[in-house]
């Protein structure tokens, strides 16, 4: 009944180029095979962002990797030759970016007087390193100007609160320490997940001499500026925005504008209603091509692919349906079509987009393939596979199959690491719906055997499942279990029809995808049906939470981030406009389906013992949300525990050690209630020294507003907005 | 009710008479820094042989923002009026020769002291246990003292983690926090530790307490203070041998509702016997002298909303319960037998007003003073009672009276007298209406100090918080610096209010907010029949219920100008999982949201967002754990959506009780005022010349969003900020 899909072949290419890629580590195949220890995550590293010089002969890029000691993620800038060699640390920092002559590269790095600031190194033997901005907010998105004497940058402009909001306290005395005066809040929106309290002011465009000196703000009034570039006569910027009353009520809008540059000067280019986004002029200015779609008021919208003549004039579509939000990551050098980023049915390919005629494809194949830069017709990219975690490639755009790795992460910690196999499926739910996942196995996997099962659902009903490498799922499957996740009806890369099926229906028939899935794995013969667990995080919370409240099937289930009252999340999430995703009404005007969708009015169905982790600093699915569910159940008496995490928004695994205390947390609440045969064995790591859960109410919560960038795997959500 | 009124209005001036030389003096308006000198008096207590008063005094710290108190000592006709010792909760011992008190010692937090009362005046500390004791009773011979005290109980082993590759030195993250408890966090305290309180045993000359309770359990004794969960209240028999206690020994004890009795325990032996076999809400037992009879207080178990306490005595062996007195307000405060055993003393708030009442073993009950006032008795001697009084122009007083002759009240010590001698308070008029259902409400008027009739002022209609609260005679800070600010303050006590009998108090059952509603709004009728309100400047405010009802208002009327709900529940359905207590629900809704949401829809303010054309300023305090901030949250998004005019003020280190902190009680005062007067028509009330002059400061854009400061220790509540209106869950 299920159609599955083998990739038996593709597996096999890949655990080969796996091996070519541990040739770094000599003698792979001889060495030990161990399965995956919680312990190397710790020893991961990523890499991201490369960035080739414009004479195509040198790659700077970012490595991440994790501080042991301060428990957050670290990153530098790396370089290498073109080829992969002479691979070596260039400097702390991050977002490089070369000068359009290739003498120089400007990045961002922690400078005087606070914060980051903007960089110029010199890319000669001397290597002069300068600071070119001393602002008091830290810029972002530089952009060198095409003739390479100016950077443009984005930069928060602080606004006060008016001032009639001061009060005539009485005087206080000399050296009183009073309580801090309260937060006066009159925004919409006034905080936001991953930050924290929401500083008034916004972002503006601003342009710096390439030799450091003042810089200066183009672009003026209380709205946000965002995702600038340079048009090739270095007159003006084109960049997107929402210069509107009231913007910060829209919903799903945002237009491309220009400014010029010496005067400041600001027009609309484009006149449409909708969420027109990141504009990126071609190589002779004539034309710019820009992502978005007309106003509508779907769930799920593919964005289409468009260009415009340099003025805003005759706007046609060049692509569409080819993924939430295909990325235009480089005009072609001759101006005839842009190259894409598309993710599909969990794969990501390199496209092209020819100003007249068809998208196609340029690059295939099973895995999570990006270009990030071009120098003629070499690209240099970025590719994730089951087994891969992440490595840098390049290849020419005439023979896309011959793909190059240069630098493949992890190869050494990996070379004596025995993986799961990972294997795509697809199956049929209800409305003959074809949905796609995969399973993760044990492994040294033996099908006569019978495994408890895991399903993992993604966050944010859009998201996406994919090729990548995914440790979490790895780790879960090196003690034993039969992972399974899968990209239910809502998600992205399937169309626009498969992404909207949820459109004012989530969670509805997305359940019956994810029973459907686990029925198509147990119809495989190897899943121990008295320990099926089920967990999920944002989207996958709601989704885990609404699976308990209608079913009774699961042993266990763990609700992360979760949100449970759809009525007390519009006052409470960090940006009102989530809610109009989700709902037609609001619950004042009409609140039927909100109680209908919310997995708190089905709590009284609840056998299931359900577990509820929420990082406290949550403010995209706040803590409360998981509370109203503890609490629900708890009256209930249906075994339950509430995990806060510490120093943790939405993305909860962040600090690392947090990804750990998910991973183990998962499991020791499964196995309080795994049936039968021993506990699966858990791996052997620290279990010495077992580290006491520590004070419970007296813990300083100490925030690292350094840390950055979340965990693994990237199945996260935005929101489709006026400008960021 | 018009000679009730003529007779508070007499009280009122007697009052102001008695700080001498009043009249004289140039008189100015209360202003608002008056709040950081201010004091009041608390628990006095008589020694046995009726010669000496020991009282606690409570000012503000203006350096440090909170309030403190100490122990003071004066002579029983007032004299001799001195500092004693650093500490709370005085107790003589039965032969009156040492004092047992709590204050700050080692090894950390509040420690039993013993004081000898002789004039070497030793100071011994007797316990030194890791966790605070509290509800000290001395035992019949003096030998010993009883107290309750946490026991803590760890969080089962089986959490702990093997959390691998973690270096030496490391600095990480700090663990989760893991709850797996109904209720896990208290207003006022934070994140509750797990464990129970327990009954203890110490010498009074010192050494290891031995622990006279066990087990696990929870009682839900609905006076019991709320940072006690386990054995309370526990009173010594005269015999010394045992003690009689409250508390729920059931296994899921945290489920029930409504639900504590009375046991008794052999202090040797630990042996534990269940008194009182009856299901219902029974607590606060007295011995009486003889040890023969027992007293308590309760009613059987009902879902009513409110429900008066019944009086009653048994037999020491639990036999033979009878009522003795019922229907005299909603808790009967500080039971004391008469010496001769013949029946009980105790206060009793009613109509606005407290007194004594005696209610015999056999016969009626009676009221022992009179008086539209707030007059509780703490401690006797004989017939000699020791007291505090306070009344709409009266701040707070120790008073004592003859329990045979309670019209002859001796005023010992007046609170701010000082302070007040100067200063020109606003006239309190009390007032009844008759509301829907011909129901008669009472309320009270608080004018500016230097009102006339012929005038039109705006009016400020402040609403209590608790359905069940209850405002009355005592003086009022903040109405009183609102009416110096130019406003009519109107509070009333609408349906639901505690004191007015248990049919009144029941009118919100299963319907708060309702008719509490046509209420308040008849009230601001009444007044505005009167002729001197400006109809234009109509403002609302109140916390707690009282925002709650604010934000109700502004849903069903477009009649106010501008209105400021504080501590508000907007949406009762994500209450039920955040509120502190759960047994708050069980108060407000026979079903949970997931069995019936329909009431729970129909009695949120959100659901009425839709027609709110006020502008309406919603302010709560970071920490509160009663009516969480995302309340607030809730309501201000909702406006704001609609673009209702309205500010989310979040106060900080601040519980439920705003007033809390000195400074956040002005800065509430005065958002207030910056609230209502941005859509005030016309001329703006002056403000008062001091006030003119204070610094402007007071607020932040933007502040990192994790509250880390604990407020638990320094947070002793001001009795003299704006009238006492909390409520706690039965």
């Amino acid at each position: 009944m299920s159609a599955v899909r083998s990739i038996a072949a593709l597996r096999r290419a890949i655990a080969l180029s796996a091996l070519v890629l541990g040739a770094a580590a000599p003698v792979v195949a001889q060495q030990p095979i161990k399965p995956l220890s919680l312990a190397a995550y710790l020893d991961m590293e990523s890499v991201s962002d490369p960035q080739l010089s414009p004479d195509g002969q040198r790659i700077v890029y970012s490595r991440r990797w994790v501080d042991k000691m301060n428990d957050r993620y670290q990153s530098s800038i790396w370089i290498m030759n073109a080829d992969g060699t002479r691979n070596r640390f260039l400097m702390d920092g991050s977002s490089p970016r070369w000068s359009p002559d290739g003498t120089r590269i400007a990045f961002v790095a922690a400078g005087s007087p606070r914060g980051r600031q903007i960089w110029i190194r010199w890319m000669d033997e001397e290597g002069a390193t300068s600071q070119i901005t001393r602002l008091l907010e830290s810029p972002s998105s530089i952009e060198w100007s095409p003739d390479g004497k100016t950077i443009a940058f984005q930069a928060f402009v602080p606004e006060s609160l008016d001032s009639s909001w001061r009060i005539p306290l009485p005087e206080r005395p000399e050296g009183a320490r009073w309580t801090a005066n309260p937060i006066i809040e009159d925004r919409l929106n006034f905080r936001a997940d991953g930050s924290g309290w929401s500083p008034r002011g916004h972002q503006h465009l601003f342009v710096v001499s390439a030799e450091g000196g003042t810089p200066r703000r183009l672009t003026d009034g209380s709205w946000d500026h965002t995702a600038a570039r340079w048009m090739p006569d270095g007159r003006s910027l084109v960049f997107q925005s929402l210069r509107t009353p009231d913007a910060e009520w829209a919903w799903r809008e945002s237009t491309i504008y220009s400014v010029d540059v010496a005067s400041g000067a600001i027009r609309q280019l484009l006149n449409r209603k909708g969420p027109f986004t990141a504009p990126v002029p071609s190589p002779d200015g004539r034309l710019i091509a820009f992502g978005g779609h007309d106003w509508v008021d779907a769930h799920y919208w593919e964005n289409e692919i468009y260009v415009m003549n340099s003025d805003g004039s005759n706007v046609r579509a060049i692509a569409r349906e080819l993924g939430q939000e295909p990325e235009v990551a480089a005009w072609a050098p001759d101006a005839s079509g842009v190259y894409l980023n598309v993710s599909v049915r969990g794969a990501q390919n390199v496209w092209f987009a020819p100003v007249q005629g068809e998208a196609r494809a340029v690059t295939t194949g099973q895995h999570m393939l990006s270009l990030g830069t071009m120098s003629g017709t070499t690209v240099l990219g970025m590719r994730e596979a089951p087994h891969e975690p992440g490595s840098i490639v390049s290849f020419d755009v005439r023979r896309p199959a011959d793909v190059r790795t240069l630098y493949a992460s992890n190869a050494s910690l990996l070379a004596d690491v025995k993986l799961g196999e990972v294997e795509e499926f697809w199956y049929r739910s209800v409305d003959n719906l074809n949905v796609q996942g995969w399973i993760v196995k044990p492994p040294d996997f033996d099908r006569a055997r019978r495994y408890p099962l895991m399903l993992q659902i993604h966050g944010c009903a859009r998201g996406m499942y994919n090729f990548g490498f995914d440790f979490a799922a790895q780790e879960h499957a090196a003690n034993g279990y039969v992972v399974v996740y899968t990209n239910p009806r809502g998600s992205s890369g399937y169309g626009s029809e498969f992404g909207n099926q949820t459109y004012h229906a989530f969670p509805s028939k997305d359940y019956d995808d994810l029973m459907a899935g686990v029925d198509t794995v147990i119809g495989r013969g190897y899943i121990d049906q008295r320990n099926l667990f089920v967990h999920g995080s944002s989207g996958g919370g709601v989704l885990t939470g609404w699976i308990v409240g209608h079913t009774q099937r699961f042993t266990a289930a763990a609700a992360r981030a979760m949100v449970s009252d759809w009525m007390s999340w519009v006052g409470t999430v960090d940006d009102a406009r989530w809610y109009r995703e989700t709902f037609a009404k609001y619950p004042w005007e009409d609140p039927t389906e909100h109680l209908k969708r919310s997995p708190l009015m089905y709590v009284g169905n609840v056998t299931t013992p359900t577990l509820v982790l929420t990082g406290e600093l949550d403010l995209r699915t706040p803590i409360s949300q998981a509370e109203e569910f503890y609490r629900a159940l708890k009256m209930r008496k249906v075994p339950t525990a509430m995990v806060r995490m510490a120093d943790a928004y939405h993305g909860h695994t962040n600090p690392p050690s947090n990804f750990l205390r998910v991973q183990l947390l998962l499991r020791n609440w499964f196995e309080r209630y795994a049936v039968g045969g021993p506990r699966v064995d858990t791996n052997g790591d620290g279990l010495a020294a077992a580290p006491s859960l520590g004070p419970v109410n007296e813990r300083a919560a100490s925030l690292d507003p350094d840390s950055d960038v979340p965990g693994p795997r990237g199945v996260e959500c935005v929101v489709k907005s006026n400008t960021q | 009710m018009t000679p009730r009124r003529a007779a508070a209005a007499a009280f009122a001036v007697a009052v102001a008479l008695a700080c001498p030389a009043a009249a004289q003096q140039a008189r100015r308006p209360l202003s608002l820094d008056m709040y950081l000198e201010w004091e009041s008096v608390q628990d006095p207590q008589l020694s046995p042989d009726g010669r000496q008063i020991v009282y606690t005094r409570s000012f503000v710290d203006p350096v440090n923002d909170r309030s403190q108190a100490a122990l003071w000592i004066m002579n029983a006709d007032g004299s001799r009026n001195r500092f004693l010792v650093d500490g709370s909760s005085p107790r003589w011992s039965p032969d009156g020769t040492r004092i047992a008190f709590l204050a700050p010692g080692n090894p950390r937090g509040r420690q039993i002291f013993v004081r000898w009362m002789d004039d070497e005046g030793a100071v011994s500390q007797v316990t030194r246990g890791l966790e605070a004791p509290s509800e000290l009773e001395w035992s019949p011979d003096g030998r010993s003292i009883a107290f309750v005290t946490l026991v803590p109980e760890p969080l089962d082993r089986f959490w702990q983690l093997n959390l691998p590759g973690r270096p030496e030195g490391a600095r990480w993250t700090a663990p989760p926090l893991i709850e797996d408890r109904l209720n896990y966090r208290r207003d006022g305290v934070g994140w509750t530790p797990r464990g129970f309180q327990h009954l203890f045993v110490v010498s009074a000359d010192g050494g290891t307490p031995r622990q006279v309770t066990q087990g696990s359990f929870q009682p839900t004794s609905r006076t019991q203070t709320r940072e006690s969960a386990g054995v309370t209240m526990a009173r010594w028999m005269p015999d010394g041998r045992s003690m009689v206690f409250v508390s729920l020994l059931v296994d899921e004890a945290q489920y029930t509702w409504r639900e504590s009795t009375v046991y008794s325990v052999d202090v040797a032996s630990g042996a534990v016997r269940q008194l009182l076999d009856r299901r219902g809400p029974f607590e606060n037992p007295v011995p009486s002298p003889d040890g023969r009879l027992i007293a308590f207080q309760g009613y059987e178990w009902t879902d009513a909303h409110y429900r008066e306490n019944e009086l009653y005595v048994m037999n020491r062996d639990g036999s033979n319960v009878r009522t003795i007195a019922r229907e005299l307000g909603q808790v009967l405060d500080n039971v004391i037998w008469a010496p001769d055993g013949s029946g009980l003393y105790f206060n009793a708030s009613m109509k606005g007003a407290q007194n004594v009442w005696f209610a015999p073993l056999s016969g009626e009950p009676r009221a022992v003073t009179t008086g539209a006032h707030m007059l509780g008795m703490s401690t006797n001697a004989g017939i000699l009672a020791v007291g505090t009084r306070s009344a709409p122009q009266l701040p707070g007083s120790i008073v004592t009276f003859d329990l045979k002759r309670g019209d002859e009240v001796r005023t010992l010590y007046f609170a701010n007298a000082t302070l007040l001698r100067d200063t020109k308070l606003g006239d309190v008029e009390e007032l009844w209406y008759r509301s829907v259902g011909d129901l008669d409400v009472q309320g009270w008027i608080v004018k500016p100090p230097d009102f006339d009739p012929a005038k039109r002022y705006p009016l400020m209609l402040q609403i209590h918080g608790c359905a069940r609260g209850m405002y009355n005679f005592g003086f009022d800070f903040g109405a009183q610096e609102h009416a110096a600010n130019g406003y009519v303050v109107l509070y009333t006590n609408p349906r639901g209010s505690s004191g007015y009998g248990s049919r009144f108090g029941d009118e919100v059952y299963q319907a708060f907010p309702g008719k509490d509603y046509d209420d308040l709004i008849a009230g601001v009728d009444t007044l505005i029949g009167r002729g001197y309100v400006d109809e234009r400047n109509l403002f609302v405010q109140g916390a707690s219920g009282g925002g709650i009802l604010t934000a109700w208002i502004v849903g069903h009327t477009n009649k106010f100008t501008a209105a400021v709900a504080r501590s508000m529940v907007a949406d009762w359905v994500s209450w039920v999982g955040t509120v502190d207590d759960t047994r708050w629900y069980f108060e407000t809704f026979a079903k949970l949201p997931w069995e019936d949401p329909s009431g729970h829809l129909e009695r949120s303010p959100l659901m009425y967002a839709g027609n709110v054309t006020t502008p309406t300023m919603v302010m709560t305090g970071e920490l509160d754990l009663t009516a969480p901030i995302s309340q607030a949250e809730e309501f201000y998004r909702a406006l704001k959506i609609r673009k209702v005019p309205t500010a989310m003020v979040r106060l900080t280190d601040s519980y439920h009780n705003q007033g809390a902190r000195p400074s956040n009680f002005m800065r509430g005062q005065l958002y207030m005022r910056n609230w209502f007067e941005r859509f005030m028509v016309g001329e703006k009330p002056a403000t008062n010349g001091a006030m003119q002059q204070a610094r402007l400061e007071g607020f932040d854009g933007r502040r990192d969003s994790a509250v880390t400061r604990t407020l638990a220790d320094d947070l002793a509540s001001m009795d003299a900020g704006p009238t006492r209106t909390e409520c706690v869950a039965q």
